[in-house]
C-alpha cells in the first residue's frame, strides 16, 4: 500500500483538495474579511500558523492520549479545547512579545478559534489515519491553501469593485460566493497533477 | 491580588465542574450505546460479505446476523486481510471466498470486500465498506453498477473509460474524473486475483 | 434593546433576520453535504437540536458563567451536544453516520450556534432563547434544503432515491461538486435579496 509522501499531501492540500474550495470549510471569516488585501494576508497567515500547529498537537493528543485510554469519542471536545487553548496561548505570547504584531493580528485570533477549517483539518486527519508527518503536511498545506484562497479572493473583489457594476442582490456575500465558485472550478483543474503511483 | 486569584479560581472551578458534568453525561451515553454501535458495525460487514457473495440478505438485523453465522466461516477476521468462506445455500460443494482488503485511494483508505469463486477464479461482487474520496467523484465507487460490474469476470483487471461496459473478463469501467480512486479499486481487485491464484496453487480448501 | 415577543423573534429568524442569506452565517459545515437531500435533512435536524438546546442551557447558566471564560463554556456545551448527536446517529442510523463522516463534528464550529449564544442566550430568559434557537435552526434548515434539492435534482436527476427527471437527462456534474454549492447559494441569495426582500429605494439609485 503506497503511502502518500509529505510533499504530495502538502501540494494536494493546497490545490486539489483545498480545505475551503473543495471542502467548504472556513467560509464565515472568508466571506466576511476578504474585502481588503492587507486584512486577508494577516488572517491567512494567522490561520496557516494555527492550522499547522494544531494539526500536529491534535495528532499527538489523539495518538498518545485518546487512543490508549479509549476516549476517542471525546475527540470533538478535546480537539476544540486544544485549539482554543493554543490560540489563547499564542495571543498571550504575541501580546507580551510584540506590540505592533499584536495590533495587526490580535483581532483575528478569537475569530480563528471557531474557524471550521482548523477543526476540520484535525477531524479529517483522524479519519484518514494519517501518520505524524502526513498530518503535519496536511495541516500546513490546508493552512496555506486557505490563505491562498482568501488572498486571491481579496484581490479579485478589489478589482471587481473598481470596474464592475454588481447587481444589487449580489452585493457582499452573493458576489463573494460566485467568485468562490469560479475559483473552486479553477482549482479543480489541478486534479490531474497529483500522482500516487 | 487576592481578588484576582479568587476570580481565576472561580473560573477554573466553574469550568472544571461543568466539564465534569458534561463529560460524565457524554461518557454515560457512550457506554450505554457502545454495544449497539459495535453491533451495527459488525452487521454492516456481515451484510457486505453476504451481498458480495450474491446471497440474498434479509432486512431484519437478527435474521441477517443469523444467516451470517450459519453460512459463513470466518477464517481471518482482521481488517486488512480478512478472509471469509461462504457456503452456497443449495449445499453444493461450490463455495465463495470473500476477501477483505484495503487500498490507498486519493484521500485515504478504501476498505472493501470482494467475492471470488476459488476454483474457477470467477468474481462475485465488490462491496465498498469505507472510503474518504471526494463526494460526487471518487465517492461514486459506491454506485451499484460499479460494484456489480466485476461479477462473472476473472481479472487481472484493466480500467476502461466509463460507459464502455465491455464484456471482456479483464476489463472494467473506471469512473470519469476519479481515475485515482478507480485505480485504487482496480489494485485491490488485482491483489485478490493474486491471492486466489496463490491459494489455488497451495491447494488450500 | 426592545423586548421582542417570542413570536416576532421566531418569524424574524425565518425571514428578515435569516442566518444564512441575511447574516451569511454558518454555511461552512453544511454546504458540503448539500449534494444529497437526505444528508442535508439529517444535518439540519442535528443543527436545530444543538442550537436550541445550547441556547437553553447557556441561558439557564447565564448568571453564573464567569465572563472571562465565556467562550470556552459555550464551546464546551456545544461540543457535548454535538457528541450526543454523533453517538445517536452511530447507534441508530449507522449508514447516515457513515455518509456524513466528519461533518457532524463540524456542527461545533458552525457560526450560527455561537452567534446565537452570544447574541441571545446570554442575555435572555430560557424560553426566549430556546425559541430563538429553534427558529434560527429552522431558518437555516429550509435554505439549505432548498439548495440541496436543486443540487441533487440537477446533479443526479433524483431526490432521495426517487427518479424525477426524464431518462435522457445528462447530469450536471458540477452540481454535486464544490463549485455547484457556491453557485446555487449565490443564486439563492440573489433571488431573495434582490427580488423578494427589496430594501427601500435610495434616492438617485
Amino acid at each position: 500500500m503506497e503511502q502518500l509522501g509529505f510533499l504530495t499531501i502538502l501540494f494536494a492540500a493546497v490545490f486539489t483538495n483545498n480545505i475551503l474550495l473543495t471542502n467548504y470549510l472556513g467560509m464565515c471569516s472568508f466571506l466576511g474579511c476578504s474585502r481588503e488585501l492587507k486584512t486577508s494576508l494577516g488572517l491567512g497567515a494567522a490561520v496557516c500558523f494555527v492550522t499547522a500547529a494544531t494539526s500536529v498537537l491534535n495528532w499527538l493528543v489523539y495518538a498518545f492520549i485518546l487512543v490508549p485510554l479509549d476516549l476517542v469519542y471525546l475527540r470533538f471536545i478535546v480537539f476544540i479545547v486544544v485549539i482554543a487553548a493554543f490560540v489563547q496561548l499564542v495571543e498571550m505570547i504575541i501580546e507580551r512579545v510584540s506590540e505592533p504584531l499584536y495590533t495587526a493580528l490580535g483581532i483575528f485570533l478569537p475569530l480563528i478559534t471557531v474557524n471550521c477549517a482548523i477543526l476540520g483539518v484535525s477531524l479529517f486527519m483522524v479519519i484518514r489515519e494519517y501518520t505524524f508527518l502526513q498530518a503535519f503536511g496536511y495541516g500546513l498545506g490546508s493552512g496555506v491553501g486557505w490563505a491562498l484562497a482568501i488572498v486571491a479572493m481579496a484581490g479579485i473583489r478589489l478589482r471587481l469593485a473598481q470596474r464592475a457594476r454588481i447587481p444589487r442582490g449580489l452585493e457582499g456575500a452573493g458576489i463573494a460566493l460566485i467568485i468562490a465558485g469560479t475559483m473552486a472550478l479553477a482549482f479543480m483543474g489541478f486534479n490531474g497533477m497529483v500522482s500516487v503511483n | 491580588m487576592n481578588k484576582r486569584v479568587k476570580e481565576i479560581a472561580g473560573a477554573v472551578g466553574f469550568m472544571g465542574l461543568l466539564s465534569l458534568v458534561s463529560i460524565s453525561g457524554v461518557a454515560a451515553l457512550h457506554l450505554a450505546t457502545a454495544e449497539r454501535v459495535a453491533r451495527n458495525a459488525d452487521l454492516f460487514l456481515q451484510r457486505a460479505v453476504l451481498e458480495a457473495a450474491g446471497v440474498a440478505v434479509p432486512d431484519a438485523p437478527a435474521a441477517a446476523a443469523e444467516l451470517f453465522r450459519r453460512e459463513v466461516a470466518v477464517e481471518d477476521g482482521s481488517i486488512a486481510s480478512g478472509r471469509f468462506v461462504v457456503r452456497a445455500p443449495d449445499a453444493a460443494a461450490r463455495r465463495t471466498v470473500v476477501y477483505r482488503r484495503r487500498g490507498r485511494g486519493l484521500w485515504g483508505v478504501i476498505d472493501a470486500v470482494v467475492a471470488v469463486d476459488p476454483d474457477a477464479g470467477v468474481f462475485g461482487q465488490l462491496r465498498i465498506l469505507g472510503h474518504n474520496e471526494t463526494p460526487g467523484l471518487g465517492a461514486r465507487i459506491e454506485e451499484a453498477w460499479f460494484q456489480r460490474q466485476i461479477a462473472g469476470k476473472t481479472g487481472p483487471f484493466a480500467l476502461k473509460p466509463e460507459g464502455t461496459r465491455s464484456e471482456a473478463p479483464t476489463e472494467i469501467d473506471a469512473i470519469t474524473g476519479a481515475t485515482l480512486s478507480s485505480a485504487a479499486v482496480r489494485d485491490i481487485l488485482n491483489a485478490v486475483v493474486r491471492n486466489t491464484a496463490e491459494a489455488k496453487e497451495a491447494g488450500s480448501p | 434593546m426592545t423586548a421582542k415577543t417570542n413570536w416576532t423573534r421566531f418569524k424574524e429568524n425565518l425571514g428578515t433576520q435569516n442566518p444564512v442569506f441575511v447574516q451569511v452565517l454558518g454555511i461552512c459545515s453544511t454546504l458540503a453535504v448539500t449534494n444529497v437531500v437526505r444528508n442535508t435533512l439529517v444535518m439540519c435536524l442535528g443543527l436545530v437540536f444543538v442550537t436550541a438546546l445550547s441556547n437553553l442551557t447557556l441561558s439557564l447558566l447565564r448568571n453564573r458563567i464567569p465572563s472571562r471564560i465565556r467562550m470556552m463554556v459555550e464551546v464546551l456545551v456545544i461540543a457535548c451536544l454535538v457528541i450526543l448527536v454523533d453517538i445517536f446517529l452511530k447507534a441508530f442510523h449507522p449508514d447516515i453516520s457513515r455518509q456524513l463522516g466528519p461533518y457532524v463534528g463540524l456542527i461545533i464550529t458552525n457560526c450560527i450556534i455561537m452567534g446565537r449564544a452570544e447574541a441571545v442566550a446570554l442575555t435572555h430568559p430560557p424560553l426566549a432563547s430556546f425559541v430563538d434557537g429553534v427558529s434560527s435552526g429552522i431558518g437555516y434548515a429550509y435554505v439549505l434544503l432548498a439548495i440541496a434539492v436543486v443540487r441533487e435534482l440537477l446533479g443526479t436527476g433524483e431526490i432521495w432515491g426517487v427518479r424525477l427527471l426524464w431518462p435522457g437527462w445528462v447530469n450536471w456534474s458540477v452540481m454535486v461538486m464544490a463549485p455547484g454549492g457556491f453557485f446555487v447559494l449565490a443564486v439563492f441569495i440573489w433571488v431573495v435579496k434582490g427580488g423578494l426582500m427589496r430594501p427601500p429605494e435610495k434616492t438617485g439609485g
